[in-house]
């Protein structure tokens, strides 16, 4: 079984609530910079775009990470990171092509969606519909 | 108390460039919430009468919400408060769009900014320091132009501006500041005052979380009122077409604002409408302010003419002033018209109301049919007609021809032209009134002369009096003993209406909420309000406990116009809306009489622990919520009980 967040562009509004739970739940603060969705604001047009890790089948993050922090649950194909292990390289920052890995300067490591063991905050607050979590049997 | 919250008051002093902390403790902050209670409170203590409003020594005091950063439905909306080039009295403006949270992740709760900048300035508060920058580049530049080049020369990620137009560098009593660019704190020339301190632009930015004192319990109350705002039809529906789908029903109770407030209707108001701008796809996306899941912010283009013209909005009080008021109803030249008072950082409400008054003013032969624009053209000052909106609009900002004299607000326009011209000059208190019909509506008729702003929607909003939902209907039950009270024409129980809603708004405002969640769809109440208070806080709120400190703001709100001299007789409307009975088919006599307005003014005022003759409110009252340094600027004794 596979679990998903999407995400939809066009219905994003911009309110920004899906990186305060999501900071909220993680962080018991509200940090929107150290939120695991992020949303990318062109407030002149007021456009806003949102994106999520896909937790992708061949991760290049976990590829890209040297001491093997990042590792991929064989259950829910959930990719994660282990704070302990994280040694702040950044590698995976730069690994990922949706930039959605953060990095918490002040604790040193990287931080990214865990899908809140299977009932992410983000989906839950999101008003529009831009954000939705998606589980599918089959993997698709 | 225990000192849980600590508000950060940045002080700026631009004559200086002094910047200093002052911090403010539990017990303090919460006698006046923090946010608008604790600006004002602030304002109230650093001006006297003598204070110029464009004077270095008015301050401008922004005052983000004590919620604004966290994940409670619509807390984006910052305060702020100065005394009033247009009105010379208290002034508080809202705004929404993401500036508020801004200031708050730089680590300031308050920003106070004084004195007078020797050059143009913009400056930039971050979590890293103040910096006074030369503004010089910027100067002239529309909101739109100057925002993006701040952006692009700032450079930094995420950065949020506040900023002023050529109407507020030009010191138009009628100029707004213009946040995340649509996003306007419009009202009582507030722009204005930012000119005058030769400050074009605040950019904050900052990476300060926001902390609530018991996470679990604050998320359980976010939770239940995100699934209020979700399950409330009313935030349904401002969702689907944000506030200008207001304009239908208004238009079909006759009570839409038209042709100056000559009327209450349009025979056709779809072209003004949000369901038109949904519909016939002027609307580009729905957007949110900060942490809002109503959605009724737009972003709109234009379809068929002025090509490439898009911008924030429209909402329905823009509609009202610059369309069915002008009697423009074209939505193009509408949208047009709403992108150039955006821009070029104008109150729309305020320049439709001149707008409207110049035509009729033409009409009726006080001003020639048609005049200069000032840069070699003519304009025909003629109702409709789309070409002198939009030149007067541009005449007003930048203060050429008649611009000039419209650009002070349309009493001191009235003063300039003579005449009977103040008679159709629809304000009160030197503010233009906003786009409800105080004549269909006795509980607005009553929050519009009490507010201390001027007539205008955004002190008391009793939208309950119209009966339109069912959060509303049981709001008038509970206050007025039977849902029957729900009924915009008769005025038994509006003072109590009013005195809550005015309260209501008071901790909304506060909170940095916003009021279409809580007052104009009821989906958050005040004792959620106090749950969120109590959990981020760390403090425990009651309901009655949120009544009474809002009751402190309103009063001291009060004793500030009270201290530069305002007394009952300034509780008024505007003479055309007290003089001229609308037109209108449903057999009712529509008008606000005297009479009518001064006994629910008695009542009002009884309520409020005011003096019935002059409206001060009383020393007792003043003393019972904690006021007693008001006593003593106000001059009275402890015999005035």
């Amino acid at each position: 079984m596979q679990s998903r967040l999407l995400t939809e562009t066009v219905r994003c509004v911009g309110c920004r609530l899906c990186e305060m739970a999501c900071s909220l739940k993680h962080e018991s603060e509200f940090a929107p910079w150290l939120s695991r969705i992020k949303v990318d604001r062109t407030p002149r047009t007021c456009l806003a775009v949102p994106s999520v890790c896909r937790h992708c089948a061949d991760a290049p993050c976990v590829a890209a990470c040297p001491v093997d922090a990042i590792k991929q649950s064989p259950a829910s194909d959930v990719v994660y990171i282990d704070a302990v292990e994280c040694i702040g390289c950044q590698q995976c920052l730069d690994a990922c092509p949706y930039h959605c890995i953060v990095f918490d300067s002040s604790r040193g490591v990287a931080l990214k969606c865990d899908l809140c063991n299977g009932d992410p905050v983000c989906a839950r607050v999101c008003p529009s519909g831009a954000v939705a979590f998606a589980v599918s049997e089959d993997g698709e | 108390m225990k000192d849980t919250y600590t508000v950060r008051v940045l002080k700026i002093d631009l004559t200086t460039e002094d910047v200093s902390l002052d911090e403010i403790g539990t017990s303090e902050a919460l006698k006046f919430f923090g946010g608008r209670g604790l600006a004002s409170c602030l304002l109230f203590r650093s001006t006297t009468k003598e204070t110029d409003p464009f004077g270095e020594e008015n301050p401008l005091i922004f005052a983000p919400g004590v919620l604004v950063g966290t994940c409670v439905p619509t807390a984006g909306r910052a305060t702020v408060v100065s005394k009033s080039p247009a009105t010379g009295m208290f002034m508080k403006c809202s705004m929404g769009g993401h500036w508020g949270a801004g200031l708050r992740h730089a680590g300031y709760d308050v920003l106070i900014v004084r004195g007078k900048a020797s050059r143009p300035t913009l400056l930039t508060v971050t979590n890293t320091g103040v910096q006074f920058r030369n503004a010089s580049t910027y100067w002239g530049l529309d909101v739109r132009e100057a925002t993006s080049k701040i952006e692009a020369d700032l450079a930094i990620p995420e950065v949020d501006i506040a900023c002023i137009g050529p109407a507020g560098e030009r010191l138009s009593r009628i100029a707004a500041i213009s946040c995340s660019y649509y996003h306007v704190a419009a009202r009582g020339g507030l722009g204005a005052v930012m000119g005058s301190k030769n400050l074009k632009a605040i950019a904050v930015h900052g990476r300060v979380p926001v902390k609530v004192a018991d996470p679990e319990r604050f998320w359980a109350v976010s939770e239940q009122a995100r699934t209020s705002v979700a399950n409330t039809g009313r935030c349904k529906f401002y969702g689907e077409y944000g506030t200008a789908g207001v304009v239908v029903g208004a238009n079909a109770m006759e009570a839409l604002p038209t042709q100056n407030f000559r009327a209450g209707s349009v025979p056709d108001a779809y072209g003004i409408s949000g369901q038109c701008l949904a519909e016939q796809n002027y609307l580009v996306r729905r957007e949110s302010c900060m942490a809002c899941s109503i959605m009724c912010k737009r972003y709109s283009a234009t379809r068929n003419a002025y090509p490439g013209s898009e911008a924030g909005g429209p909402e329905y009080e823009t509609l009202a002033a610059l369309g069915s008021g002008c009697m423009l109803m074209d939505t193009d030249a509408v949208l047009k018209a709403n992108e150039l008072c955006n821009i070029l950082g104008l109150d729309s409400i305020s320049a439709g109301s001149v707008i409207q008054w110049a035509f009729e003013c033409a009409e009726r032969g006080v001003l020639p049919p048609e005049i200069d624009d000032g840069v070699g053209g003519r304009v025909s000052l003629k109702w409709g007609d789309a070409h002198a909106v939009h030149t007067l609009i541009e005449m007003i900002a930048y203060r050429r021809g008649l611009g000039d004299v419209l650009a002070e607000g349309v009493r001191r326009a009235a003063q300039t032209v003579g005449g009977d011209s103040w008679k159709w000059a629809v304000e009160a208190k030197g503010l233009e009134q906003s786009g409800v019909e105080t004549r269909m509506a006795k509980a607005y008729a009553l929050a519009f002369a009490t507010n201390p702003r001027g007539p205008d929607h955004l002190y008391g909003q009793p939208m309950a009096e119209f009966g339109f939902s069912p959060e509303g209907r049981a709001l008038v039950r509970r206050l007025a003993g039977d849902e029957k009270f729900a009924n915009p024409i008769i005025t038994d129980h509006k003072p109590k209406l009013v005195a809550w809603h005015e309260e209501c708004f008071a901790m909304t405002d506060s909170l940095g909420l916003c009021s279409r969640a809580t007052l104009s769809t009821y989906a958050i109440t005040p004792a959620m309000m106090a749950e969120m208070l109590s959990a981020a806080l760390g403090v425990e709120m009651t309901e009655d406990g949120m009544h009474e400190i809002a009751r402190r703001v309103i009063n001291l709100e009060r004793a500030f116009n009270m201290r530069e001299g305002a007394r009952r007789r300034d509780d008024r409307l505007p003479w055309r809306v007290m003089n001229e009975v609308l037109p209108n088919s449903k057999g009712i006599r529509a008008i606000n009489s005297e009479e009518e307005l001064g006994k629910m003014l008695d009542e009002y005022y009884e309520l409020r622990g005011w003096d019935r003759e002059t409206g001060v409110p009383k020393a007792s009252t003043l003393r019972d919520l904690g006021l007693d340094e008001v006593v003593t600027d106000l001059g009275l004794t402890a015999t005035d009980s």
